[in-house]
């Protein structure tokens, strides 16, 4: 259909490339309204579909009077994406809602030793190191920096830990997302010896920080709240005193960092020239006091859309892990960063490729004392929530696919790879816990499942089990090990 | 010797499951949509809020949604209601004058108005009834075909074709009358 022709052509040319690029703020709006209709409890709330599976309906007039009544013990799951139409939002929601109470752990597990306590504005974490077999569960304070904020993002509490020689670091985290724009930025720090006492790192007079190991003790990379841009480093030899060594001659928007004694490497995207954010470009880059960064060669790293995932560094044992997914280019095709692969490396200069053998893409490691566990993920429009698991027993070269691990597959229509629950570890011992909150597994290998005593339930709108030294964090409660 | 370790937090996204279905589909939406939203409402500021109503709007009516094969369609339809409203509530834009109109811009630059304003006819857009704004929009800012967005707009392919037939003729028009005026 041709109308005329200078017309048209002249139309399209308003919008040739380069096209203005999509601000944060845009996909920020995308999570916040999601928040709405949590907080607002009027549709689905807590834990829908997807990884946390569903359980049996019990009905619109009890799903609506304790979804409103009930704040905090219920969860609903909406089984079905591709349901028939209904109605009205609200008949929408309790036709195909399943509602189980879930009970408060206060009320179930009275703690049996002494609960996490603040310090200041640190925290205690008692537990036991090794041989566990069960919790004891306390309900964190409201002020608590261990409590994740329930809801979607912001999130919250504590987040990650780091292990190096010097004890421990823990780190709060806003997110941690398939968009790159909302990928884990941390706003509290804490540092232990024992991964009992936490004491809040006050001195770093920066707000939005990522914190790796480093050859000299830890660093902690201010960047900008807005671009993500790398602002300032600061270094820590004891992981006390911490002092600030200057500006990064990195650029770009910072996606991970993960060191170890012999360097650190980073991951970075900036965008093409003139695109704005519409593309962009990946780096990978090195450095050995985390200032002075030089590229990594070895990889060609090709361009995304915006939204795309960016490749991912974690490090264990003195070895480095990148790992990347497939993005779609600007022309709606598929490409890979990475492809699905993991690359590993003993040094961050040299690297080598892992023999693959999982579904899906790559996503972030979980690592055990006699093994690791590799979260994937279909970066796939059509398995939206496609989440699957690997395991590794010879320190990543090889890996076998897991699937689901010992959590089963949740039972919805459109998202029948994902795990039932949520698997985690802390260096050590893993953690996979059902999302029923009745069952739960121990592994060090990440292969070999046993069942362990699990009296906490699974609290209502938990979006993230932390294995922390001697227990664990999850929802709105901390586990003691026993 | 140092014992690197790192712990990631089983935490798949700052949303899961429901939200994290929506967020996976509706990401990569987001552009087109944005863009969308800039061309026709001619301001950064008004694409972003006209986005962030899209998405509430859709996130909304999420769970009345029958299937995701056509999320893409069904996201634009929402975007291209949200602009169509926001465009009706300026009211038509007559008798512009191209230099008055780009004269009373703000010193900020504003990335849709220089895209705009590579072509004259950038402007002249605003001057037809926003129904047919909203059809130039998708079929050549967008690239959508006549049937997709017949599809997008829930209207008969004819109804999409005769708007378009009569916004290029309203363009055609006023591109020759300013034609005739900057003669001397």
């Amino acid at each position: 259909m041709t109308l005329d022709p200078e017309i048209e052509r002249r139309l399209r040319k308003i919008a040739e490339p380069p096209q203005p690029g999509v601000p944060d703020s845009v996909y920020r709006s995308a999570v916040q309204a999601t928040e709405k209709r949590g907080k607002g409890m009027r549709f689905t709330f807590g834990r829908p579909r997807g990884r946390f599976g569903a359980v049996p309906a019990i009905g619109v007039a009890l799903a609506v009077v304790l979804a409103v009544s009930l704040a905090g013990l219920l969860l609903s799951v909406r089984s079905n994406v591709a349901g028939g139409p209904s109605p009205s939002a609200t008949a929408s929601a309790a036709s195909r809602t399943a509602v189980t109470p879930t009970p408060s752990l206060a009320e179930t597990t009275p703690a049996e030793s002494p609960g996490p306590t603040m310090v200041g504005i640190g925290f205690t974490t008692p537990g036991a190191t090794t041989g566990w077999t069960g919790f004891s569960w306390t309900k964190l304070t409201a002020d608590s920096p261990m409590l994740e904020n329930v809801g979607f993002n912001p999130s919250h509490g504590v987040a990650q830990v780091l292990r190096w020689k010097g004890g421990f670091v823990a780190t709060e985290s806003v997110a941690q997302s398939w968009i790159t724009a909302l990928r884990g930025v941390s706003h509290g720090l804490w540092t232990s010896p024992d991964g009992q006492t936490w004491t809040a790192v006050t001195s770093i007079d920066a707000t939005d920080l990522i914190v790796s190991v480093a050859p000299f003790g830890l660093l902690a990379m201010a960047v900008d709240p807005e671009t993500r841009y790398p602002t300032a480093a600061w270094t820590s030899t004891d992981g006390v005193g911490w002092h600030k060594a200057g500006s990064p001659n990195m650029t770009g928007y910072l996606i991970s960092i993960a060191g170890t004694d012999s360097g650190i490497v980073a991951t970075l995207a900036s965008p093409l020239p003139d695109s704005g954010w519409s593309s962009e470009r990946f780096k990978v880059e090195f450095s050995t006091d985390g200032l002075n960064w030089t590229p990594e060669t070895a990889f060609d790293l090709t361009a995304g859309t915006e939204g795309a995932w960016g490749p991912h560094v974690q490090t264990n044992a003195g070895r480095f892990y990148l790992m990347g997914t497939p993005h779609p280019m600007a022309d709606g095709s598929n490409t890979t960063t990475f492809g699905d692969e993991m690359w590993l490396s003993g040094d961050g200069r040299n690297w080598t490729r892992s023999s693959g053998g999982y579904s899906f893409a790559a996503d972030f490691i979980d690592f055990g004392r006699d093994g690791m566990v590799l979260h994937t993920i279909a970066n796939d429009i059509s398995l939206p929530l496609a989440y699957g698991l690997a395991w590794s027993a010879d320190g990543g070269m090889t890996w076998h696919d897991a699937r689901n691990g010992p959590l089963g597959a949740v039972s919805c229509t459109d998202c029948v790879t994902s795990p039932d629950g949520l698997i985690s570890a802390n260096g050590n011992v893993f953690l996979a816990v059902k999302t029923d909150g009745k069952k739960a597994w121990l592994s060090y290998d990440g292969h070999t499942w046993t069942p362990i005593a699990w009296t906490g339930g699974f609290p209502a709108l938990s979006y993230s089990l932390v294995v922390m030294p001697r227990g664990v964090i999850l929802g709105d409660s901390y586990g003691a090990a026993r | 010797m140092f014992e690197e370790g790192v712990w990631r937090v089983a935490l798949r996204g700052s949303a899961t499951g429901e939200a994290a279905a929506f967020l996976s589909l509706v990401q990569r939406e987001i552009p087109g949509a944005y863009r969308l939203a800039g061309f026709l409402l001619h301001d950064q500021t008004e694409a972003e809020d006209a986005t962030q109503d899209a998405l509430e709007k859709a996130w909304q009516a999420w769970p009345r949604l029958k299937t995701t094969d056509r999320f893409g369609a069904w996201f634009d339809r929402i975007v291209a209601n949200v602009c169509y409203d926001r465009l009706r509530g300026r009211g038509r834009v007559r008798e512009l004058e191209l230099d008055e109109g780009f004269a009373a811009l703000p010193a900020a630059r504003d990335p849709f108005r220089e895209a705009l304003a590579r072509d004259e006819i950038g402007q002249l857009v605003r001057t037809l009834p926003a129904d047919q704004q909203i059809v130039v929009g998708l079929r050549y800012w967008r690239d959508l075909s006549v049937e997709e967005i017949a599809e997008r707009l829930k209207l008969p392919a004819g109804t999409v074709k005769s708007r378009l037939h009569y916004a290029i003729r309203t363009l055609r028009a006023e591109l020759d009358a300013q034609s005739r005026k900057a003669l001397p």
